[in-house]
């Protein structure tokens, strides 16, 4: 597995408002980076910017690497990257086991089967594979949501908020769910809740746009370390 | 016997009916004073259902109608109709359910077919048409007292003469074909011709004018049709079509949509030769920018088709005074005039200019048709066949040709 | 409003459907003798215009609406987030105002072999001196009469799934297969059109009900012999002594479109199960960079040949001798507008008076019963309002015209604001609800409490708040009744010459400039009541406030 790397990563909204610029890091194998910072803050725009689904007219200018690869130029679909939103989005015209193979990449139909079926039980999700998503828990469509990324095979993790739409009861199940999945992946996390970033990760504080001055020092951050 | 007997009651009762009712309309007006139509007629509004596919004639009916409005008092609505059979049907349909009275129609412009079938139904108000004060001008000549061979009877008042013509743009076109027979050598050696598919009136026309230069037995057209063996008098016809049609614009399978169409696709190059029932129609086309200044007109050298149109009063028109005033005012030496000028209609004249007083003789003598109308006194006219013949020869030709 | 109000306007919007069926029945197996004699089927079918017009009518319908589909769906998938994307949502909604028939005269004059884009390439780049005879318009196949419904028809399906685009969250669905690895095309086909596609299926049945039984469109673009099965039945209905034939013909054309909708559930089930399983196959698909850029490319010609054709009609408005081959008229002039503003104005005013008191009637109607609707006083009815769109007009038409023949009624003006009427009231009614039942409760509510009774919080709380959604239904109302040709035509008796009975009667005589001049005016009405409804609610706020 190769490091997720991010250089000299500047985003202009159209009104012309930086929402960060010269910002670098590098999140190893296994590492966790928590990008922190109240709304509007561009957290969520880096993530998208990152994935390659940065809305037309964001002016972006900086590299992403992924071990060697650059991925800066590729379209989304080519990145490989695992991406966690706030909400689940399970598909609701498919089932869950649908949901699944849809994230699940290559393999014959038998071989295809049985990693659906077998990452259900790893997930104690057994007997749920012909069921409607919209029938489900919200810790159950979390876990079905987080098994779809990684049966895509993702070479790093972006996760959004993953758990802030969670009853606080479930919450600590997910991470503690998505954290145990995640072991051997870079992943990014957003949250603005300092309870979701794992003890093991390194932080970044994103400050809003209008407080910050167009040179801000977050260039000097780089999070190479890992535990 | 008994079935006879019948029948002949039958008879009996529907001409004593038809008796009674012509009798009860005269005596509302046909044949009283004319001062008096005159003065029923002031305030009447007159819808006139007539053909609304010519600006030229839509323009001619609204100088009509202020004339109408500040002499008699009489207003003129022109319903504006894509083809005057759906009016023959709702009058069919008020006949039938009787809606004697208070008719949506007060005056339409008819002949040929419609006028046999009006007349025939029973659609008609009643002879009005030899007791309006102009009609004494009018032309003694057959084409006014017969209407596609259906004796007129006064049920209808003559408004305008019409003969088939042809027009081209004699800068691309230096001798057009002027028989049945040049004209199939023109479309064979690439000459751009097209006539609008019957049902549409030129079209049919066009076919009724190859049909009396080819078939053996002229005679059989002036007959109604049930009455002569339509296949053998029409088989010369449709070998000829058969040959044209796929040396046509469209190759016989695309239609021009009416006369008017084939005017423009002429101007436009489309077309070498337009069809026009207003032997007039190029002068006045060719004034208003629609045609090039080397345009001329012409008829095949053995004559075309030709005839008169009429307007007459439905059985339940409300305005029947004011339909009077309005049919008599179209056959004034004024109206007449100008309709005859092509730089308004163009039409041709059911006046004997020789009966006008001198006034109107100038006015008739002023008209300059230039060199771009039909010449005055060439093109033959030859008569249309019965009434009876535009519909078969219509289902005939929508029969083979309707691909 | 009470629940007698809901009930007057049911009974008003139903029963002419009732009736126009009945009107259709009846006559068809000769059971009205006054207006209609005999069987009408027997001499239907021998007529051999039949079978080649029933052809021609389902070739061109289908084609025109599988086309305007995938167009619909290619412009989706290409250009969705694009610039192009922008630009149609931006300029559809004006093209989708201007009436079939004024576009299909402006396409007409664009597309012929004398038009303007071979006249723009003539003679110089194709060596024309005259224009060429490989093809002419209409032409026999249909194919012109379908580009013209193709061109109008998908920006209807465009902008009805842009619309729903937001309720099945879009972005997120495009965000979240593209980085689990799949195409955007992929995306749309596996994630996308499966929610859009049930959304969409009204639509497209209307779409597919018009084209298949369209008569002013067809008449001016589709072959003349034969013509489509509608305009060959509103011959028909115009012919003395054919009614029981055309109400037949009628009668066969909505079985026909009734057998078609079939046909479309069955086509969708077969497709729902093949792209099901195709689902599962977790096939990521490839960008297809060069279908994108011919995706867009497509949508972006439609939509010049519809901005060309409108412009076209200008030019020829202001023409005064413009021959082949050149590539603008030679002689301009201002007469058509000018000189015969005394002939337009009566058909204008009479379109004008038709469609106000018909957009008025509607809005009125469509208030009223979404009051009732708010207050539970009647129930929910969406799809009932769009029964009048999926029966074919002729069909309908022919029925309400036998019964007015009956009644006496018409020809008269009031026949014809009715008819226009149950034309206009589902847009409005649909286009309202959604603003009407999004406002939320609360306004109401706070007015209540300042003591305002409910007359009062109707006209000066949830009217001027919703203005802006009203003014706009009122401009689709104005436009539907700007461009109704049928019902005017067999209503009216002839008696209300509307800019739309004016451009379809006169168009194959009258003078190509005067033709033009009347499109024109018929498109401007529309698009002016679209202006007036984006400023409109500014004034009135301002003056509020």
């Amino acid at each position: 597995m190769n490091s997720l790397k991010i250089e000299r990563l500047s985003l202009t909204l159209p009104d012309g408002t930086a929402l960060c610029s010269d910002l670098s890091f590098s999140i190893n194998p296994g590492g966790v980076l928590a990008l922190m910072g109240p709304s509007g803050s561009g957290k969520s725009t880096i993530l998208s910017w990152i994935t390659g689904t940065l809305s037309p007219g964001i002016r972006a200018s900086g590299e992403v690497w992924l071990g060697n690869n650059r991925l800066t130029d590729l379209p989304a679909e080519k990145r490989q990257l695992g991406l966690m939103l706030q909400q689940d989005y399970l598909f609701p015209h498919m089932s869950v086991g649908q949901n699944l193979k849809f994230g699940l990449r290559g393999g014959n139909k038998q071989h295809r089967d049985k990693r659906v079926s077998e990452s259900l039980t790893e997930a104690g999700l057994q007997g749920m594979i012909n069921r409607d998503p919209i029938t489900l828990s919200g810790g159950q469509r979390a876990r079905v949501s987080l098994l779809r990324t990684l049966l895509s095979d993702p070479h790093a993790l972006l996760l959004d908020e993953p758990f802030s739409r969670l009853d606080v009861t479930l919450r600590e199940q997910i991470r503690n769910f998505t954290w145990n999945h995640a072991q051997h992946l870079p992943t990014l996390l957003v949250t603005h809740d300092k309870a979701d970033v794992p003890v093991h990760a390194e932080t970044v504080e994103l400050v809003p746009p209008q407080t910050i001055q167009p040179e801000i020092s977050l260039s000097t951050i780089d999070s190479t370390q890992s535990r | 016997m008994n079935l006879n007997l019948t029948q002949h009651f039958c008879a009996l009762t529907m001409i004593s009916t038809a008796t009674l009712f012509s009798i009860n309309a005269s005596a509302q007006q046909i044949g009283q004073p004319w001062a008096e139509t005159l003065e029923q007629a002031k305030g009447q509004t007159v819808y006139f259902n007539a053909w609304g596919g010519s600006d030229r004639i839509n323009g001619y009916l609204s100088w009509a109608g202020k004339h109408l409005e500040s002499e008699y008092g009489v207003t003129l609505e022109h319903v504006k109709i894509g083809d005057i059979a759906e009016v023959v049907s709702q009058l069919e349909a008020a006949k039938a359910v009787g809606r004697n009275k208070d008719g949506n129609v007060d005056l339409m412009w008819v002949n040929g077919e419609n006028f046999a079938n009006m007349k025939h139904n029973e659609l008609t108000w009643g002879s009005f048409a030899n007791t309006l004060p102009n009609a004494g001008l009018l032309q003694k000549s057959a084409s006014i007292t017969m209407d596609f061979s259906v004796p007129v009877e006064g049920l209808e008042s003559p408004w305008g003469g019409a003969q088939l013509v042809f027009i081209y743009d004699s800068e691309v076109l230096e001798t057009p074909p002027a028989s049945a027979a040049e004209l199939l050598e023109f479309v064979k050696a690439d000459g751009r011709f097209a006539y609008p598919a019957p049902p549409v009136f030129h079209g049919t026309t066009m076919v009724k004018q190859l049909l009396h230069e080819l078939t053996d037995d002229k005679t059989a057209l002036t007959k109604p049709v049930d009455q002569v063996d339509f296949d053998t008098v029409t088989a010369p016809l449709w070998s000829y079509l058969d040959e044209l049609h796929p040396h046509l614009w469209g190759k016989g399978k695309s239609w021009p949509a009416s006369a008017e169409n084939t005017r423009q696709m002429v101007d436009d190059g489309e077309l070498d030769i337009a069809l026009s029932f207003n032997p007039n129609e190029a002068s006045a086309a060719v004034r208003n920018g629609q045609l090039p200044d080397s345009t001329r007109t012409y008829t095949f050298t053995e004559g075309t088709i030709g005839n008169t149109h009429f307007v007459t009063i439905p059985f339940n028109a409300k305005a029947k005074a004011g339909a009077m005033v309005v049919a008599n005012f179209f056959i004034s030496a004024e109206a007449q005039a100008r309709k005859a000028n092509p730089e308004y209609w163009g039409d041709p004249t059911v006046l004997d200019i020789s009966l006008l007083d001198d006034e109107a003789k100038a006015q008739f003598a002023s008209i300059d048709l230039g060199p771009w109308a039909l010449p005055i006194g060439s093109g033959k006219t030859l008569p249309e066949p019965h009434a009876s013949w535009a519909e078969a020869l219509e289902q005939a030709w929508l029969k083979r040709y309707s691909n | 409003m009470t629940r007698l109000t809901g009930a007057v306007i049911a009974l008003a919007f139903f029963t002419p459907l009732v009736f126009g069926i009945l009107g259709s029945v009846i006559p068809a197996f000769g059971l009205m003798p006054q207006i209609a004699a005999g069987n009408g089927f027997a001499e239907l079918f021998a007529d051999p215009r039949f079978l080649p017009s029933i052809w021609l009518s389902l070739k061109t319908g289908i084609i025109a609406t599988v086309i305007a589909l995938l167009l619909t769906i290619a412009t989706l998938v290409c250009a969705h987030g694009t610039r192009l994307w922008k630009f149609l949502i931006a300029s559809l909604p004006p093209l989708l105002a201007v009436p079939h028939a004024a576009l299909a005269v402006g396409l007409i004059f664009l597309i012929a072999p004398s038009g303007w884009l071979v006249r723009l390439i003539s003679p110089g780049l194709s060596g024309w001196s005259r224009p060429p005879t490989d093809w002419v318009i209409p032409d026999s196949g249909g194919w012109s009469l379908i580009l013209g419904l193709v061109i109008k028809e998908t920006p209807f399906l465009l902008l009805t799934a842009a619309a729903q685009l937001s309720t099945i969250k879009v972005d997120a669905a495009l965000r979240i297969g593209r980085t689990l690895g799949y195409a955007p095309a992929r995306c749309w086909s596996r994630l996308i059109l499966p929610l859009l596609y049930p959304r969409l299926r009204l639509t497209l049945l209307i779409v597919l009900a018009f084209n298949l039984s369209v008569v002013d469109v067809a008449i001016l673009l589709g072959p003349g012999n034969p013509p489509t099965f509608s305009v060959f039945l509103l011959s028909l209905v115009n012919d003395p002594g054919s009614r029981s034939v055309a109400s037949a013909g009628a009668l066969l054309l909505a079985l026909g479109v009734g057998l078609v909708y079939c046909c479309v559930f069955l086509i969708e089930r077969v497709i729902a199960s093949v792209a099901e399983s195709r689902r599962e196959s977790g096939h990521r698909g490839t960008a297809m960079k060069t279908f994108r850029t011919f995706g867009q490319s497509v949508i972006a010609s439609i939509q010049i040949i519809s901005i060309a054709s409108l412009v076209l009609l200008l030019v020829w408005s202001f023409t005064h001798r413009w021959r082949f081959p050149h590539s603008l008229p030679t002689e301009w002039t201002l007469n058509h507008w000018n000189g015969r503003s005394a002939e337009f104005a009566s058909p204008l005013l009479t379109t004008l008076g038709i469609a106000v008191v018909t957009l008025l009637l509607a809005i009125a109607a469509a208030v009223a019963w979404l009051e009732c609707e708010r207050r539970m006083r009647v129930p929910r009815i969406d799809w009932l309002w769009y029964v009048p769109l999926l029966i074919p007009q002729v069909t309908l038409l022919f029925g309400w015209q036998a019964i007015a023949l009956l009644t006496g009624a018409d020809g008269k003006w009031l026949t014809v604001v009715y008819s226009h009427w149950v034309y206009a009231l589902p847009y409005v009614v649909l286009l309202l609800a959604v603003a009407w039942r999004e406002l939320d409760p609360n306004w109401n509510n706070a007015a209540a409490v300042l003591g305002a009774g409910y007359w009062k919080v109707l006209f000066k709380v949830r009217i001027p708040l919703l203005i802006k959604p009203i003014c706009q239904a009122a401009a689709v109302a104005l436009a539907v009744s700007v461009a109704q040709y049928l019902p005017t035509l067999l209503l009216g008796a002839g008696r209300h010459q509307t800019l739309a009975i004016e451009l379809v009667t006169s168009f194959s005589g009258v003078d190509r400039r005067i033709i033009a001049t009347l499109a024109a005016l018929q498109s401007l009405l529309p698009l002016l009541a679209f202006c007036a409804a984006l400023w409109m609610p500014r004034m009135i706020n301002r003056h509020a406030a």
